[in-house]
């Protein structure tokens, strides 16, 4: 797990602390088991690297960033966590404090970038402010906002230079935005502004972001299941793990203990095996789903294959205290790929495979992997944000405690 | 050899002061003020006139999302009673709160024969109009008209649907809505002017694919868009050499005059749609290129008689007239023209983004289409338009099924009929307007240019005069009924 997302919103202070805990533990409901509506918001801002701030800040920036990138990349080489380490780099250059990481005490952001609510019900054209605060001592100067909407999503401006601030005052940007029809199911629709400013507080440049989801999560995995990746070798033509047709046994994953409904104790967390038929939907080809998965604990264990060598991405965990964190995992290829390529684990492995034609391919093996992000100690997990990409196929989740 | 093309549209607009080349220079141009004159003379010298856009008229205002006055029942006239015009005629009766009062050939009898079909189809008898070639400036002037329907020869286009907005009716053009650069900016002009709607029938704006490939284009299914390909790819060899289909043989004539990309905007269109052209970006530059004229003389050596008047003449326009046009936001898009070769019919209708890619035409699966979009698909392996197309199917396309089932063209002709008259009934912004017809109309004149420069690229007009930053709705509508006819 990535906990530096975490870790930079609690540093950043004042709007991880207030904005986020508020609004998105109202948002996402701080209560498990309460439904979440369907559209909160949730805001984050960050400062960005001040390239002349003061000294002070600049070593202490220095040492974290060199401290994180060690730390990322001893953790993992996969894209993800190396996006997630750059991220965070420019995080905690922003916090450079040598202040305890403790959200209470960390001072609030002197420029703040205030989003204002969008409604994703479409198709319409939706007018976003972006509010400027200037608290510092100093005018901000030569102010420009951008603003940004989920990819492919048309933005326009309607104004965006905003001249100067006075200390203590605020200046609005706005910009239009193409608002497509709503769709079901979740996915969460991320807007983010940036303004680049000379004075103020001599960062150069601040950024906020609002998260809008578009429905509630799922209720648990299986309601997300919509691949069949296990058939029975009397009836294989319902197989799609791959794009041939081709499917595991479940006749050779029970006789390796991995039928229906069985119990796996996977990475210290009890993983139960998809209760349902073989042919039958089984398991989440990832596409970005939203899943409640409750509890607290040390890590949150995925089992499942990829059915290609790059079944790998990022999953983003959303806790009950309004914070979110990231975490990457990657299954290996079922078959022809190092079992324990991008860092998974091998859970359970069976002879052959099922074809569209029926079972054969029995001299090689066909497997199943776990891998796991960790959560953050004392938190409780509210749901989770599952990677986007449909070659990696997930048959179970749950904590390990 | 490239030859001008002066439109016959002098003969029947008399009104018009415009001496009109595929230059792009007009009169109107040339003393449109001391500015513009500055304006002029600096690009001509930058070679780039043809994006000098003429100060706005004196009392005219823009009209982007300009909502139609609602009116209760749409009182239709239509000008042009061929294939095209005889054909739309059913739908025009069927659509509810639509009304055809008046109906005009230079034909007479064909105008005889509509209002015979609207009579028989148990509907109120329109007014016939016909017999020359101002019988359609009689109509205008006689009957008090909410929407005119044009449907004549392209080179009547202009002069019909410019009189139609003088005579106080929304007008509805037939491809292209002129063929000249500066009759597109008088249609604009006079469009502000008149304060009334002329827009392009492009029916295949409203084709199942394309909307639907519109709409997951607004969601993001393709990342940021960076190109499209449109296009209108049809064999029309034997229909140009059928005595009597095109009347006169207007359309196998153009062929002889004109080097242009003459009707590319059945694919150009929903491209633009999708990258929302005039409505967040816009046209900015057109090069063009064209193959020899082979197919005509091909066709004809093969399969007509040496007796046959079309010996006489001489096809100059390309087989396959390609333009390459770029957008202000970076993208590209490619239209091409070919309707003088052997092949099976296509409108290309693909678009590209950092995140997948929508091909129609390509046999997927019962769409036509295919489709590659990341996330949801991997292994670089196409899918079948199915799935997503019925997730982004547009709300016209769930609502009138039923009634456009057996319409004309797959049932877009019905849809777009039915759009025109509710919007018009409930006051709505109409989902093509006239700077949307400009600039889909613009590569007719721009390819002729570009041919002449050697490709080189020109500048496509911003006809909106920079109302294209801001967003608008357009075909991506929202969700609403026809009123019930009282």
């Amino acid at each position: 797990m990535n906990t530096k997302l975490i870790r930079r919103g609690a540093i950043a202070g004042l709007v991880l602390a207030t904005t986020l805990a508020l609004s998105a533990q109202a948002a996402f409901g701080a209560t498990p088991g309460e439904p979440v509506p369907t559209d909160p918001q949730v805001v984050t801002e960050t400062p960005a690297a001040a390239e002349d701030a003061a000294p002070e800040r600049s070593t202490a920036a220095e040492a974290s960033t060199a401290a994180e990138e060690s730390t990322a990349a001893e953790e993992s080489t996969a894209p993800e966590e190396t996006a997630a380490a750059e991220e965070s780099t420019a995080a905690e250059e922003t916090s450079g404090t040598d202040a305890p990481e403790d959200a209470e005490e960390a001072p609030a952001p002197e420029i703040a970038l205030d989003i204002s609510e969008i409604s994703l019900d479409g198709p319409a054209i939706a007018e976003v402010d972006v509010t400027v605060v200037n608290d510092s001592a100093t005018a901000m100067r030569s102010v420009a906002v951008t603003f940004e909407g989920p990819v492919g999503w048309q933005v326009a401006v309607v104004e965006d230079d905003l001249g100067s601030i006075k200390p203590g005052t605020s200046e609005t940007a706005t910009f239009q935005v193409r608002i497509p029809e709503k769709r079901p199911g979740f996915e969460l629709r991320v807007f983010t502004a940036e303004a680049t400013y000379k004075g103020g507080d001599g960062a150069g440049s601040a950024t906020s972001s609002r998260a809008v989801p578009t429905a509630a999560p799922l209720d648990n995995l299986a309601t997300a299941f919509n691949n069949v990746g296990i058939t029975s070798e009397s009836a294989t033509t319902a197989g799609a793990f791959d794009n041939e047709g081709n499917s595991f046994s479940a006749e050779k994953l029970a006789a390796a203990g991995a039928g229906k409904g069985a119990e796996l104790d996977v990475l210290g967390a009890t993983l139960q095996m998809p209760s349902v038929d073989p042919g039958t939907r089984d398991n989440v080809a990832a596409a970005g789903q939203a899943v409640r998965v409750q509890g607290a604990g040390e890590r949150l264990v995925f089992l499942g294959s990829g059915s290609s060598t790059a079944a790998t991405g990022t999953v983003t965990v959303y806790y009950s205290d309004g914070t979110v964190g990231t975490g990457s995992i990657g299954f290996p290829n079922w078959s022809f790929h190092a079992a324990d390529a991008h860092g998974a684990q091998l859970v359970v492995s069976t002879n052959g495979r099922n074809r569209p034609s029926g079972y054969g391919d029995s001299a090689y093996q066909y497997r199943m992997f776990a891998h796991s992000v960790p959560l953050d100690a004392g938190k409780t997990v509210e749901f989770v944000v599952l990677p986007g990409n449909s070659s990696m196929h997930i048959f179970a989740m749950g904590i390990a405690p | 050899m490239t030859r001008m093309f002066t439109s016959p549209r002098e003969k029947v607009d008399s009104t018009n002061d415009l001496h009109s080349v595929a230059s792009g220079f007009t009169r109107r141009n040339l003393i449109g003020g001391a500015l513009a004159g500055v304006a002029l003379a600096a690009t001509m010298t930058s070679g780039a006139a043809t994006a000098a856009a003429p100060l706005r008229r004196n009392g005219s205002s823009s009209m982007a999302n300009e909502p139609f006055q609602p009116v209760d029942i749409v009182k239709i006239g239509l000008i042009g009673l061929g294939n095209r015009g005889m054909g739309m005629l059913g739908s025009w009766v069927s659509v509810p709160g639509a009304q055809v009062v008046a109906v005009c050939d230079v034909r007479a009898d064909r105008a005889t024969r509509a209002a015979d079909r609207v009579a028989n189809a148990g509907k109120p008898r329109p007014r016939e109009y016909g017999g020359s070639d101002q019988s359609f400036q009689k109509m205008l002037d006689t009957e008090e008209l909410d929407l005119v329907y044009i449907a004549t020869p392209w080179e009547f286009h202009y002069a019909q649907g410019k009189a139609a907005l003088r005579a106080g009716a929304h007008v509805g053009v037939e491809l292209p809505i002129a063929t000249e650069l500066d009759e597109l900016w008088d249609l604009v002009d006079t469009s502000e002017q008149t304060r009334k709607h002329l827009f392009l029938m492009e029916n295949c704006s409203y084709g199942r694919n394309e909307l639907a490939m519109l709409k997951m284009a607004h969601d993001g299914v393709f990342g940021d868009i960076t190109s499209g390909h449109g296009g209108y790819l049809h064999d029309l060899r034997a229909l140009l050499f059928n005595d009597g289909y095109y009347t006169d043989d207007w359309r196998r004539l153009w062929h002889t005059r004109s080097t242009a990309s003459f009707y590319a905007m059945h694919g150009l269109a929903p491209i633009a749609a999708a990258m929302d052209i005039n409505r967040g970006d816009r046209f900015t530059t057109l090069s063009a290129t064209a193959t020899a004229a082979k197919g005509l003389a091909d066709y004809r050596e093969r399969f007509v008689s040496r007796d046959h008047r079309s010996w006489k003449e001489e096809y100059i326009n390309g087989d396959l007239v390609t333009c390459m046009i770029s957008t202000a936001k970076g993208r590209v898009v490619r239209a091409e023209h070919n309707v003088s070769q052997p092949r099976p019919y296509s409108r290309i209708n693909t678009i590209e983004g950092s995140r997948g890619i929508f091909e129609d035409y390509v046999g997927g699966d019962a769409t036509g289409a295919r489709i590659y979009s990341e996330p949801r698909h991997g292994g670089d392996t196409w899918r079948g338009a199915s799935a997503l197309r019925a997730e982004f199917d547009h709300w016209l396309w769930k609502d009138l099924e039923g009634p456009a089932a057996g319409g004309g063209h797959g049932g877009m002709d019905y849809i777009l009929q039915w759009r025109i008259v509710q919007q018009m009934r409930t006051g709505q912004v109409p989902d093509i307007d006239v700077y949307d017809s400009a600039a889909w109309c613009a590569p007719v004149p721009l390819s002729v240019m570009s041919l002449e420069k050697g490709g080189r690229p020109v500048e496509v007009p911003d006809f909106t005069r920079g109302e294209w930053k801001k967003l608008r709705l357009g075909l991506d509508s929202v969700r609403s009924t026809m009123p019930a006819v009282v």
